[in-house]
């Protein structure tokens, strides 16, 4: 992406932002429904968690705040992506699954550029409010000095988590470009898979748990490890373990999604019938 | 009578395995990494000593029926996708009630999960030390109420989704949430702080999963559970039904 694209991806931001202020204003009523159920959803989705902590005194080695800290950061991780990925841009196989990857080679822009526009800044953005309200909330109680750097950390290690789903779901939408129909819901599995397990503490739990869920299938490090990084709870070593791991989930990502693109082109996909339904 | 309805099940077990089980497997993976750390938690809380309302036996119970009957638990239909994609149109084009359409397509939709999924981790749960046969005959009226209200529900959302002009990822995001806490099928009430137990219980989404699964592992009485259940059976039917029937006329869907 040339300095040109980069300048054409602001303006499309932009644009998209505009539409969303422009939905917002239109049915303001209407519009509110949607963002005050969003901030409801959001807080139930955590809410048996937390109260289990607050029963307990805590989880897993984590005290009440320090397990809110970590579903805040869960919170802001996926309230972020699905503010600024609306479009379908999270979920790459349901724009492969359903034959609408075509309608990208007509554009007159970049794949990286129409697969990343979509934002809704105002309407779609509870989940990524509510996460930093709890974080306010659990920063404020917690019993943890927190270290100085902490702010910084947390910023990085934002990015990391964000880049991991971010590659994951090309990841696997890549098995989208071979078996569309199957496959059409396949980031969106991962993605929400994800999301639910995240929730979790896995403090205490056996390695063997706790491994795969950092590896094979890394819930752990959309929450659980970043807090407790940002907590010092891990050796120096292992705190750049997100950061090696996003590198190569990301390069695995890209190596199978443009071959998966490869195949694509040559086979071609036809799921929609005369008439113009999908099949 | 009864056979449009078996051929639409049919049809829609075949939609669900027509492009081979192997597809099926992400979902069953998916179900076990969400099944692992919660019954892990449950473990460290009895290693940790805390005093909890249930046993770590009922609660790893409690999780395990949970994960097999999911499916079943909170109930899940195509209705809020048919009416962003047009096929909800349809419905109204078959000789068939909109109702035994939509329940016949979602339970053989069900049937697979059951039979590759289910079946194969009911049988294995004695290997992993969970206890798995039910503590009262009654768990079999009550996952039949449970799934009903479930069906009762479903319909009810589809009505809020045409009431609020087809925003059905609206619908579908207030209702998983809000569901999965409310009706108590991964965290039982019986151990949330303050004594919410006592009002949870008593609340429609609270009929649900964890209504069942509170009477398969035997911490709560048929005589707290069922009576709730055919209450709100009776009241969300009803509100179902007619709801239905005044908001179906508004119903506008796009797409294709």
């Amino acid at each position: 992406m040339g300095k040109r694209g980069i300048k054409r991806y602001f303006e499309l931001l932009g644009i998209y932002a505009r539409m969303d202020l422009a939905s917002l204003a239109r049915d303001g009523k209407f519009m509110a429904i949607v963002i005050a159920a969003d901030l409801i959803s959001n807080i139930s989705s955590i809410s048996g968690i937390f109260l289990l902590a607050w029963k307990f005194g805590g989880i897993g080695g984590l005290d009440r705040f320090e397990v809110l800290f970590m579903l805040a950061y869960g919170n802001i991780v996926m309230g972020f992506l699905n503010m600024m990925g609306g479009c379908n841009a999270l979920f790459p196989s349901r724009i492969i699954g359903r034959g609408q990857w075509e309608h990208m080679f007509v554009m007159p822009l970049p794949y990286a550029l129409q697969l990343t526009v979509g934002i809704f800044p105002f309407t779609g953005s509870g989940s990524l409010l509510s996460g930093l309200g709890m974080l306010c909330v659990a920063v404020w109680n917690m019993e943890t000095v927190l270290p100085w750097w902490w702010p910084g950390a947390l910023l990085l290690l934002l990015l990391t988590s964000m880049v991991i789903v971010t590659a994951l779901s090309y990841l696997f939408s890549s098995l989208a470009f071979y078996a569309p129909v199957q496959c059409e819901e396949i980031s969106s599995t991962v993605v929400y898979s994800m999301e639910h397990t995240m929730t979790f503490p896995l403090s205490g739990m056996p390695f063997y748990i706790r491994y795969p869920l950092l590896s094979i299938f890394p819930a752990g490090l959309m929450a659980w490890f970043p807090t407790m990084i940002i907590l010092g709870k891990t050796t120096a070593f292992e705190t750049f373990y997100p950061a090696v791991f996003a590198l190569a989930v990301s390069l695995a990502a890209a190596h199978f999604f443009r071959k998966g693109f490869r195949y694509y082109v040559q086979k071609g996909i036809n799921r929609y019938i005369p008439g113009g339904h999908r099949s | 009578m009864f056979s449009k309805y078996i051929a639409t099940a049919r049809m829609a077990v075949r939609g669900k395995t027509n492009g081979g089980v192997l597809y099926m497997f992400p979902d069953m993976a998916m179900r076990v990494m969400y099944l692992l750390p919660v019954m892990f938690i449950w473990g460290a809380f009895a290693n940790s000593g805390y005093e909890v309302e249930m046993t770590v036996s009922q609660l790893l119970s409690y999780t395990w029926v949970n994960a097999l009957l999911a499916d079943m638990m909170i109930v899940n239909t195509c209705l809020s996708a048919w009416n962003y994609d047009t096929r909800s149109m349809e419905m109204f084009t078959r000789p068939m009630s909109g109702f035994g359409q939509i329940i016949s397509g979602t339970v053989g939709e069900w049937l697979p999960m059951l039979t590759l999924f289910s079946l194969p981790m009911f049988l294995a749960a004695p290997l992993f030390g969970i206890r798995i046969l039910p503590k009262t005959v009654w768990v079999i009226p009550s996952l039949i109420l449970c799934v009903s209200l479930g069906f009762a529900f479903e319909f009810l959302f589809y009505c809020v989704t045409v009431r609020v002009r087809n925003a059905a990822w609206l619908t579908c995001v207030i209702r998983s949430a809000v569901v999965s806490f409310f009706s108590g099928t991964v965290i039982p009430f019986k151990i949330l702080p303050f004594g919410m137990d006592r009002w949870m219980d008593y609340q429609p989404f609270g009929s649900l999963g964890g209504a069942f699964l509170a009477l398969y592992v035997g911490s709560r009485e048929p005589a707290q559970i069922i009576p709730v259940q055919v209450f709100w059976n009776i009241v969300m039917w009803i509100a179902a039904v007619c709801w239905f029937r005044r908001s179906r006329e508004r119903m506008v869907s796009f797409g294709g």
